[in-house]
């Protein structure tokens, strides 16, 4: 008896402590949710937000170009954890371009540097042959930037961290803001965990 | 703590623990109105949806909006995705879809809202299912 209360809870942590690598959903619920940086499902939800937000508005269906010709500004991660901001960048501009509303230029970015430079130079090598090298360049209709910001905090045991993810979008031609939003991730608990 | 609560908390555990956490789904019919599939009881319980709004934007994308009401007395969670679809009934993969957590307040009305990935999509499917089972750390 004695010997069985004791084998028991032995061979469970043995066996929840032996679980093998599996692939997951990137889109499902299983996914691990943490307490210390930005989890893929948390830039997914806030880069569905931002894009349903500015299409919502229907400032990129008023440009001069259709689709809308973007540019990429400056985005930037202001919180205590490493990450390239592409990851939400990136599923921005796939969701507006998949979805007909806007393209990204490279004729213009900032600090010139450009993403394909081999598709940079092939431009200006056609622009020079076909001569229309002297004619001004596309410009961005709109720029799009962020911040992302944190607020960590804790009571007790229990930790919190919110990730807070903020987008404008300026009009090229006056140099307004037309759109802006505003994103907010809350967690909160003990440790990270699988699912949610 | 009344029996009604302790009754419905029981219901729960006894769903959850037998693996029950299968999702519900309601469909758009295409002409403002929507058809559910319920499988589990526990869940539209916490969450059901109540109404449904769909409108167009000025370039003519299709957006939604959806009631979703708790006929519980306890604060609850649950997850929702949209998935959309064009009039072929092709699915459309968003770039940015993905499973939402959402709380609700008990006998809380709550609005859930989309807006489809492209000018094409004609019609809304909305997936809810439970929060995380437990017992089952990879469900």
């Amino acid at each position: 008896m004695h010997r069985t209360a004791i084998t028991i809870p032995v061979i469970l942590a043995l066996v929840a402590g032996c679980q093998n690598a599996r692939y997951q959903d990137p889109q499902g619920t299983a996914l691990i949710v943490s307490l210390n940086k930005v989890d893929i499902q948390d830039f997914a939800s806030a880069a569905d937000a931002m894009v349903n937000s500015m299409v919502e508005t229907g400032v990129l269906s008023k440009a001069a170009h259709q689709p809308a010709l973007l540019g990429i500004s400056k985005v930037e991660n202001r919180t205590d954890t490493q990450f390239d901001t592409d990851e939400l960048i990136k599923k921005i501009r796939v969701a507006l371009l998949k979805g007909g509303r806007a393209q990204v230029t490279q004729q213009l970015t900032l600090g010139n540097v450009k993403e394909d430079p081999l598709g940079d130079q092939a431009n200006q090598m056609k622009r020079f042959q076909d001569g229309t090298d002297r004619q001004p360049i596309e410009l961005p209709d709109f720029t799009l930037s962020g911040k992302i910001l944190f607020d960590r905090t804790k009571a007790g045991s229990t930790r919190q961290v919110a990730y807070i993810f903020q987008m404008s979008l300026v009009d090229t031609s006056n140099n307004r803001v037309v759109w802006e939003d505003e994103k907010t991730i809350v967690k909160q608990g003990n440790q990270n965990q699988v699912g949610f | 703590m009344t029996i009604r609560t302790l009754a419905s908390h029981a219901l729960g555990i006894l769903l959850l623990s037998a693996g029950c956490n299968t999702t519900n789904t309601y469909t758009s019919t295409g002409k403002g109105g929507y058809t559910s599939v319920v499988t589990n009881g526990w869940l539209a319980y916490k969450a059901t949806v109540d109404n449904v709004r769909e409108g167009r934007l000025d370039d003519g994308t299709m957006k939604v909006q959806i009631d979703v009401r708790s006929d519980q007395l306890n604060p609850q969670r649950f997850n929702y995705l949209f998935e959309w679809y064009d009039a072929q009934g092709m699915k459309i993969d968003s770039a940015t879809a993905t499973w939402q957590n959402r709380f609700i307040k008990p006998q809380e009305t709550i609005t859930l809202g989309a807006v489809a990935p492209t000018r094409t999509c004609s019609r809304w499917v909305l997936k809810l299912s439970d929060e995380k089972q437990p017992f089952t750390p990879n469900n």
